[in-house]
């Protein structure tokens, strides 16, 4: 049985933390590393951690660079990462309306 | 629903609106950026037309040197961005630059220092600036799902 739309998430971004990622990532042209940290409410650690898993997947970019003499590290979600997180929250929305719908004889 | 007991899809997909309103409401910035920008459009250009000679481009310049500077370092300094940013600021842009470029042909030969072609073009090359505004307001006010 492949038909279930839970076949179609994807399980780099299912997890939750990466999901917040892409989520916020997803609304940004590109976001600050600090931000993304404090949006997602996570360590420094675990938003590096989980921000390599999705660099390696090909979803996000990273960049870095100096505002002034202060180092910045920007993130942005890639072409195939919007494309993957679109596909994910549609499985998502189809499973919660297929759960809402009544079942027929 | 197993595999998902982690997250729950309605509640994912209601995180994911939170996040985009977060993000929406720190890229607000951008409103206040694009009216700094159209009001000191006007204020330039009104400057430049009214003030004959090179006492317009001094005093039209001591305007709008400082505030794009401080505009740049202000933008430089914002620690996101909503989706679409860049495309939305590169259409203002052109569209000032067009119509600056329009004001000043037409102006500086043919209607120096009269405040009845000066008064409208000043208004003409802040619209860029100001819709921007509005219309970046629009799009980061929250909304719903994706």
């Amino acid at each position: 049985m492949v038909n279930h739309p839970r076949h179609a998430l994807d399980e780099v971004i299912h997890a939750p933390v990466r999901f917040s990622i892409m989520a916020t990532l997803a609304a940004a042209e590109k976001a600050e590393f600090g931000f993304v940290r404090d949006t997602v409410e996570v360590s420094d650690s675990v938003l590096s951690k989980q921000v390599a898993t999705l660099e390696k997947a090909g979803y996000l970019k990273v960049t870095k660079g100096y505002v002034g003499k202060r180092p910045r590290t920007w993130l942005s979600i890639t072409a195939e990462g919007r494309e993957a997180f679109t596909a994910h929250c549609d499985a998502l929305r189809t499973i919660t309306e297929s759960a809402t719908r009544p079942l027929t004889a | 629903m197993a595999e998902t007991d982690s997250m729950d899809a309605a509640e994912a997909l209601a995180r994911a609106d939170g996040l985009r309103d977060a993000v929406n409401r720190r890229s607000r910035w951008l409103v206040r950026y694009q009216l700094a920008y159209g009001v000191t459009s006007f204020a330039m250009v009104l400057a430049l037309g009214l003030f004959e000679g090179a006492a317009g481009v001094v005093v039209s310049m001591a305007l709008w040197v400082p505030a794009i500077v401080a505009l740049t370092v202000y933008a430089a300094r914002q620690p996101v961005a909503h989706r679409g940013m860049a495309r939305s600021h590169g259409v203002m842009i052109g569209a000032w630059g067009v119509l600056y470029g329009a004001a000043l042909a037409v102006g500086i030969p043919a209607f120096p220092g009269d405040l009845a072609w000066w008064l409208p073009a000043a208004a003409a090359v802040s619209a860029p600036g100001l819709a921007s505004a509005w219309l970046t307001s629009r799009r980061t006010a929250p909304r719903a799902a994706w």
